[in-house]
């Protein structure tokens, strides 16, 4: 797969924008590892990442053509799929049969269904952002993982900046305190 | 992972300042772990173009699918007080509405300082050959539209539309003519009647119960109705007819 530059993938939005499906697919190759991966270290579970990621390019194929041409297409990708994880994760909730990974024993959680990798430092890490209330765990993920500013990350969430900036200051108080407490413990 | 990650010089305790150089340490640590792209399947990528491939959406589903999203978006960017607070406002004025407007009809509804009756268009006047008696019209008898008017809540005063009939050929001469009773004070200019096809009418609304009334030709010269009851206990002499509205 050839990543896409800035100007390529805005011609290839505004063709499949226009209808192309083969513009619409280059797109969704190019959207989805970063997708998968967001969705991944949302909801811990490989099933539920991929239908909601399913959905979210779903959803942007019915919405395409009342995208802005010029506004930027990250923020709206990743609203539309940030909607969807939420939304797996109050099913998860409601109908008590996955829980919401933060809110049980790490022990408990990390289950085979989990897709938490099995090595060392990075399961740690992972571990510990699974810790994390939703809210933290997205903003810390749009910030540090998907590199985007504050005023991108508010037309994500509808948050404000200042909202955000404390979410993931937490976010990251949070993962010092318990990534050293693993340290200690091992 | 000792050697991963220093102790905070604090005890552990959360930093207020999360920009100094133990923090950007363990960022690009964090960062580092969780960078890396996850192993696609690429079914994953055929099945989504697959299903894109697929999608004809009938405009129901399409405004479905846009409702879906205006839901979701309601949903996380509402407060939970809010939303409480706005279904609960969408739930009593659905209930205030259907209770009032679809359920009971013409019935009174309870409260807030207002009632809400039913009144009704009248219908034709009868052809000059064969005019109608003063009648009452039951709510039933034909749609009506709906007002809302002022006045207390009890179902067995509410007004009931009546339509008062004279045939032209009773009033000789007669260029105006005017309905007198004791439901409008025999207040001779308050209710006038037209004429239409050979037959001078009107509609009033009169709460249920007996009622005395007359017509009066050109202001001066009362007549009872030719074709209604005559009230014995006329007004001072003057003649007059009796009606007696029912209860819807």
């Amino acid at each position: 797969m050839q990543p896409l530059d800035a100007g390529t993938l805005h011609l290839v939005l505004q063709q499949a924008r226009h209808g192309d499906r083969a513009s619409f697919a280059r797109l969704v190759e190019h959207y989805y590892p970063r997708a998968l991966r967001f969705a991944l270290q949302m909801l811990h579970h490989r099933e539920d990442a991929e239908e909601a990621v399913q959905d979210a390019f779903l959803r942007v194929h019915d919405n395409l053509a009342r995208f802005r041409e010029d506004a930027p297409f990250d923020p709206w990708f990743f609203r539309i799929l940030g909607n969807r994880c939420r939304t797996l994760m109050a099913k998860r909730k409601r109908h008590h049969e996955t829980f919401e990974y933060g809110d049980v024993p790490v022990d408990a959680a990390s289950d085979a269904e989990n897709d938490i990798p099995d090595e060392g430092f990075i399961r740690d890490v992972h571990r510990a952002l699974a810790q994390l209330p939703s809210e933290q765990r997205e903003a810390f993920l749009l910030r540090h993982v998907n590199d985007m500013d504050y005023e991108e990350m508010t037309i994500v969430t509808g948050a404000k900046g200042s909202t955000l900036r404390m979410r993931v200051k937490r976010a990251i108080d949070t993962l010092r305190v318990v990534l050293r407490e693993g340290a200690i413990h091992e | 992972m000792n050697d991963r990650l220093r102790s905070t010089p604090e005890g552990g305790a959360p930093s207020s300042d999360f920009h100094d150089a133990e923090d950007d340490r363990l960022l690009r640590q964090v960062r580092a772990a969780l960078t890396p792209m996850p192993p696609v399947d690429r079914r994953a990528i055929a099945q989504i173009l697959s299903a894109v491939a697929d999608r004809k959406r009938t405009p129901w589903q399409r405004a479905a699918g846009r409702l879906e999203g205006l839901r979701e978006w309601w949903q996380f960017s509402t407060p939970p007080l809010a939303r409480a607070g706005a279904m609960a406002a969408l739930a009593v004025t659905v209930g205030f509405v259907a209770r009032g407007y679809v359920m009971r009809p013409g019935l009174p509804v309870d409260g807030h300082g207002g009632s809400l009756v039913a009144t009704q268009s009248a219908p034709a006047p009868a052809p000059a050959t064969a005019p109608a008696a003063p009648s009452t019209v039951s709510p039933a008898a034909s749609p009506g539209s709906f007002q809302a008017v002022e006045g207390t809540a009890d179902a067995s005063t509410l007004p009931v539309p009546v339509q008062f009939v004279l045939d032209a050929r009773d009033v000789a001469g007669g260029t105006g003519v005017s309905l007198v009773g004791d439901f409008n004070d025999w207040d001779v200019t308050a209710t006038p009647l037209s004429l239409e096809g050979g037959v001078w009418s009107t509609t009033l609304p009169l709460p249920p119960g007996r009622h005395v009334y007359a017509f009066v030709i050109n202001g001066k010269r009362w007549i009872a109705d030719p074709r209604a009851p005559q009230a014995p206990d006329a007004d001072f002499g003057r003649p007059g007819s009796v009606i007696l509205v029912r209860t819807p």
